[in-house]
Formats: structure tokens, sequence, C-alpha cells
């Protein structure tokens, strides 16, 4: 892909993204409510279809072309808690579909996940287990037709707007994470029930409980083998950690060049606030933070692109983009002094979406964790 | 080019596992799920030790705790990806 190709796939993701995806959201924000219209826009651009095969009605791009466009998207989208529905949607849910669905289920349920007139969630932690998935709960029982799930789910992007869920059940508990098993389970099914959360930031992004009480689920809709669940949540969990906050380097660069604009136009004892040293150092901070994680994000993504696992990489990376995207949120508010501060310039709802990221997909302690055991370092 | 293969895995297991478990001796029918020295985590250092040194892609069909039983089944799965011919196959790019 030539410069030109990147920086005008970018660009039109950006323009398109500040155009169709940002109208209303201080009071969606307030509300809690879902941009319905942001998906809608998002789809029509194809954002939603990125990674699915033509057949199946998406545009099966190029993984260097998708995040190419989720940059732009990105820094053109200021509602970040749409960025987080979008990617739990792509990266967790169709990453399940695509790899470990068979054709038929494939065909069932990819072309209406690819052109969003369906949202799909992710459904693995619980009341009792987050990242600890060796101690869930969620029993799927075999029947003559294929299972019926009984548990509760937690902490589930999307849930409350789905009209799928990936669900992570265990078929045989005795043996822990390599008895588990991942299922394709409709919203309407009969026994499932969701509730809906209110966060401190990513507002946007509806968060549910889903409860399932005697849900049936016919064998056609389990993915993969039985008992592959766990190999399944780290295939997808990689793809999410890897490519899910990407857009927010782009949301970094937005916020980057708002400082820079007040650096600049603010003066304070005779000149630009720029001029000092502890206003600028901010500034290149926030800059190195950005180009860093780009050069990560293109050696996962190469990494990615052979087929291989990068389960690793795939950790550092979300731990680097989450914490440079807080510190570059937290350093932004304080350029901007008191009126950072206030709700007048969005730079407070900025910060508290990005506390989340260092939380959702793995908490930054998760993240070193799988880190040093992936290196041997600890079991 | 089994026995190759074969003394390179067992090496890797050696140096990156067997330390755990001194009281045990690595052959080819050693239960590694079993014994505890492979954890699902094991397996994916094992997947990525194995993609990196022979060239391979394991595919989902490969990434089944199954195949990581003994190290007998593992060498199996890296002649059977090789002979697949993987290793040029990009996924997404």
């Amino acid at each position: 892909m030539t410069v030109s190709v990147r920086s005008q796939l970018q660009a039109d993701a950006r323009r398109f993204a500040a155009a169709r995806c940002n109208s209303g959201l201080e009071q969606l924000d307030r509300e809690q409510a879902f941009n319905r219209a942001g998906w809608t826009a998002a789809a029509e651009h194809g954002l939603l279809g990125m990674r699915v095969p033509v057949a199946l009605g998406g545009t099966a791009r190029p993984l260097g072309e998708q995040l190419e466009i989720l940059l732009g998207f990105g820094e053109g989208c200021e509602d970040n808690g749409l960025i987080l529905a979008l990617g739990a949607h792509v990266w967790a849910c169709q990453s399940a579909l695509l790899d470990y669905a068979s054709d038929d289920l494939k065909a069932a349920v990819l072309p209406g996940l690819a052109r969003g007139h369906v949202i799909a969630s992710h459904a693995v932690s619980e009341p009792g287990a987050g990242s600890d998935v060796s101690n869930m709960a969620t029993r799927a029982r075999t029947t003559a037709s294929g299972y019926v799930l009984d548990g509760d789910k937690t902490w589930v992007t999307n849930a409350p707007i789905a009209g799928l869920h990936v669900v992570f059940a265990s078929t045989d508990p005795s043996a822990g994470s390599r008895g588990l098993s991942a299922f394709v389970v409709p919203a309407a099914s009969s026994g499932v029930r969701v509730t809906t959360i209110e966060k401190m930031g990513l507002c946007t992004a509806q968060m549910g409980s889903i409860e399932l009480r005697e849900v049936e689920v016919p064998s056609r809709n389990r993915l993969g083998e039985e008992g592959q669940g766990f190999t399944i949540l780290q295939h997808c969990m990689a793809w999410e950690r890897a490519f899910l906050l990407a857009p927010m380097l782009g949301s970094m660069t937005r916020v980057m060049r708002r400082c820079v604009e007040q650096a600049r136009r603010r003066r304070q004892f005779g000149q630009a606030i720029g001029e000092f040293d502890s206003v600028s150092n901010l500034i290149v901070e926030m800059r190195m933070r950005v180009e860093l994680g780009r050069a990560l994000l293109d050696k996962v993504a190469a990494q990615a692109a052979t087929g291989r696992a990068f389960h690793e990489l795939a950790s550092m990376l979300k731990l680097h983009i989450s914490e440079a995207w807080q510190q570059t949120c937290v350093d932004a508010v304080q350029l901007h002094g008191a009126r950072g501060f206030t709700r007048e310039l969005g730079l407070e709802r900025e910060l508290r979406d990005a506390v989340g990221g260092r939380i959702f997909s793995g908490t930054s302690e998760i993240q070193r964790r799988i880190i040093a055991q992936l290196m041997g370092v600890r079991r | 080019m089994s026995a190759e293969i074969q003394a390179v895995v067992r090496q890797h297991l050696d140096d990156e596992f067997m330390f755990m478990r001194p009281d045990l001796v690595l052959d080819d029918q050693l239960d590694l799920l079993g014994e505890g020295i492979l954890d699902s985590i094991g397996i994916l250092r094992v997947t990525a030790f194995i993609e990196d040194a022979f060239s391979v892609v394991l595919g989902p069909s490969d990434l089944i705790s199954e195949n990581f039983r003994d190290l007998g089944t593992i060498v199996a799965v890296i002649v059977a990806a090789s002979s697949r011919g993987q290793a040029d196959r990009p996924a997404e790019s």
C-alpha cells in the first residue's frame, strides 16, 4: 500500500466520521444512550464488514487497509463509546465466527453482522470470574438436540442492543479452562434476559448483564469443537486486544491537535503558553506515544497477517495504547486548565472514556500478567 | 525430518517447561497436560514457538488441547502443518 493510498483511506474515514458520527454526542453521553445514527453511518461506510468475505456481505479488505480506515475513523469520530461498540462487534465476535463457525452458521449470521443490521456481543465475564475463565460458572449441559445453557454474564459490551451473543460456557467443569466451549445464542432465545449497566465513561457503548436460564441452543450453534472454548477465546481476545484500540491512536491525535492549538493561542505572562517547557513537553510526550503506538500496531498487524499467533504482541499493544490514551487525556485536561475540567470542551468526557481503556478486554494488570506468562517468567 | 523436529521440540520443552517438574523425564509419551506441564497458556507458548521455529501456521483445527498431549503428538501436528504448506499462506494481508 502506497503512502498516498494510506493517507487517502485515513482522510476519507476521518471526514466521514466527523460529518456523520458526532451528532448530539454531549446529550447521548449524558443519557448513556446508544449512537444509533453513528452505528448506521459506520455500517453504510463499510466499517462493520471489512473482515467479512464478499460472499457473506462484507468487503474483505486487507488488514492494512482496515487499520488505516480505523485510524482515520478514530480521529474523526469523537464518540469513543461508538468505537468500542464497533470494536467488540468486529474484533471479538466476528473473529470467533469467521474462524470457528460452520459454513452454515457463517451464512446465517455474518451477512447481518457485516451490514450492521444485527449487533453482536461477546459474553465471557461473570460476577465471580472476570479474566479468571478457568472458574467460569456458566454451564452448557448436553441434550439430545444440543445444549442447555445456565449462568450469568456481566460487563458485556453491546449486550442490551445485541441480536446475538457469543457465549462461553463450561461443558466439562472438571477440566477447567480445557472444558470451555463457545456458542452463538440469539438474543431472542427463551430464557435470555439482559439488564443495562451504567458506566462513568464510554457511555454511548451499551453494557449489560445477561441472565441465561435453561436456554436451549442447537448443536449447530456451537463454535469449533466441544472443549475448544479457551482457544477460541484466546483467539478472539488477541484480535480484540490488538486492534480494538487502534482507532484511539486517531483519537489521541485529535486531542493532541487541540492541545497544539491551545498552546499556540492561549497567552499567559505575555507569551503563548507553548513557550513554556512544561507545556511543550506535554505535547511532545503525546506525539511520542502516538508514534510508538503506530509502530507497534504495524508490527502486530504484520504478524497477524501471516496467520501466526500474536497473543503476546497483542497484549503489549493493548497495554501501550490504553495507558497512552489515558495519559494523553489527563495531560490535555491539565493543559486546558479550568476550561479543560468543565464540560464545555468535552475533554473531561475524553478522559472518562480513556479510563475504560485500561479496564476492558483485560485490565493493564492482566495484560502485564499475560505478557509475563507468555515470556515464561511466571505460570 | 520427524527426528529433527522432535529434537528441536524436545529441547524447547526441556528448556522452557520441564524445569518445573524435575521428577519427570520427557519422552514421547509423557502426558504433558495430565502432568500439568502444559496448561492453556503453555499451549499458546508452544504454538508460538512451533510457528516461529518451523515456519508453519497452526490453524483453528490444530489448536485443540489433545494435539499437545505429548511430544509425539506435537511432532505429528508439525509434520502435518508442514505438509499442508501453510507457511506462505497469509491469513489477512
